[in-house]
């Protein structure tokens, strides 16, 4: 099996995307959980820690992967949250000073 | 992109329940961190009122309080330059930001944990204070939103229908994909509903009559699916849905992403006069919550991000729901003015 040597992420509406060789901050030796923790720390989004999940061909990776046991296919990834909208807590909160 | 910036202060924010500066604290912490997104929203502000490029080789980045009461500043105003080309620049003012909403959700804490009396106001101060030594800003790289090149008519647009534009940020909204979404928040009553909703966003020749961009950004579909769990007040959107939704999107051949989510914020089913009603306890759809702040910081953290959220809003005319789309503005989502089209 050829394995991937470079990891293109993205989110949902592929607005913030960030790629990376397997060579420097982020390696073969790494898992799928830490190449997500990596790609937030890049893109400057907060874990808020919510459940997050990578997709590649529409199938959701294991967290526990190595990068390293990916196959090259598996170089596009989308990285989204478990995360919830709605009215509550709608409030005006505190005021500026 | 290089990106050179100098700003000699250290960003705090102070709560307390008294206005006046130099009150006791009750709360104290670091911002910092919270002007990364603040140049992010001004640099793709920049860009999709056309007013910036979308990829200049550099830029300087100019962050300067408006003095309140130094060192409180009522606002922050950043301005970003382009280092070649035309030199142009691009300037938003921020009166919030990601600190006002660290500032709700301590409050809640204090309240519950008991060290605040519920009900009680309470008042945020942003303070710049002036270092000789400030820390360094970290800012994510900024990358310009995913826009082609391409007429209305090309991508299916066959003519305008109701509606304004906002004249830096004109929104078309699908006649049918509109009709979708207020049958889905009628039918789902008090329980609040939600989708994906697909989108493109496209740059004209021409800015359209009333506007002063040529990108238009074009809410085509939604997609509902049963696995985002609703219940009152509140929606989960599933992972797996939103990835089938992005799937979706490519098998269509239009250039569409799934841009953003809708949601609602309930609809009453009892009184009939859900949008006069003032006593009802059901969230207006003009209101962008912790929760739905928290959607557009993590699921969509794209400064381009549109929140369209249907519901109730008051003094609209008639007895459906509305929908409003809420845009970035100065550190919030801000209601904006749309148009449909027909396809």
């Amino acid at each position: 099996m050829i394995t991937t040597s470079r990891i293109r992420f993205s989110d949902l509406s592929q607005q913030k995307r960030f790629s990376t060789d397997l060579t420097d901050e982020l390696t073969v030796d790494h898992n799928v959980d830490q190449a997500i923790e990596h790609f937030l720390e890049q893109i400057g989004v907060p874990e808020n820690d919510l459940p997050w999940s990578a997709y590649s061909r529409g199938v959701r990776l294991d967290k526990r992967t190595r990068l390293g046991d990916l196959p090259e296919q598996d170089a596009d990834w989308t990285v989204l949250p478990t995360v919830t909208a709605g009215g509550a807590g709608a409030s005006t909160g505190p005021s500026t000073g | 992109m290089h990106v050179t910036t100098d700003f000699p202060f250290e960003l705090f924010t102070e709560l307390s329940v008294d206005p006046e500066l130099g009150a006791e604290a009750i709360h104290r912490e670091s911002v910092q961190s919270d002007l990364g997104e603040l140049v992010e929203e001004t640099f793709v502000g920049g860009v999709l009122a056309d007013a910036f490029p979308t990829h200049p080789g550099g830029v300087r980045v100019d962050i300067t309080p408006v003095w309140d009461q130094e060192p409180r500043a009522r606002a922050l105003e950043v301005r970003i330059t382009e280092q070649d080309g035309e030199g142009r620049s691009f300037t938003r003012r921020f009166e919030t930001g990601r600190w006002m909403r660290r500032a709700q959700r301590k409050t809640e804490q204090l309240v519950d944990e008991g060290t605040l009396e519920e009900g009680v106001r309470t008042y945020v101060h942003l303070l710049a204070e002036g270092k000789d030594n400030p820390p360094e800003l970290s800012l994510p790289a900024l990358q310009a939103p995913t826009i082609t090149e391409q007429s209305l008519d090309e991508f299916g647009v066959r003519e305008l229908g109701d509606g304004e534009f906002c004249p830096d940020r004109p929104v078309l909204v699908n006649e049918r994909m509109l009709e979708e979404i207020l049958s889905h928040t009628e039918e789902a009553g008090a329980e609040e509903t939600g989708g994906s909703t697909l989108g493109k966003m496209i740059k004209l020749d021409q800015p359209l009559p009333g506007t002063s961009t040529r990108i238009v950004t074009v809410l085509s579909a939604s997609l509902m699916d049963a696995r985002h769990n609703g219940s009152v007040a509140r929606i989960t959107f599933d992972p797996a849905a939103l990835q089938e939704a992005a799937q979706v999107a490519q098998l269509r051949a239009k250039g569409e992403t799934v841009l953003t989510a809708f949601h609602t914020h309930g609809w009453g089913t009892e009184c009939g006069r859900c949008n006069q009603n003032t006593g009802c306890t059901l969230p207006s759809a003009t209101l962008v919550s912790l929760d739905d702040y928290q959607v557009l910081e993590c699921l969509f953290p794209s400064k381009a991000t549109l929140m369209p959220i249907a519901g109730r809003k008051l003094g609209a005319p008639g007895t459906r729901p509305v929908l409003e789309i809420h845009a970035w503005r100065g550190g919030r989502m801000v209601s904006i003015p749309w148009r449909t089209y027909g396809d």
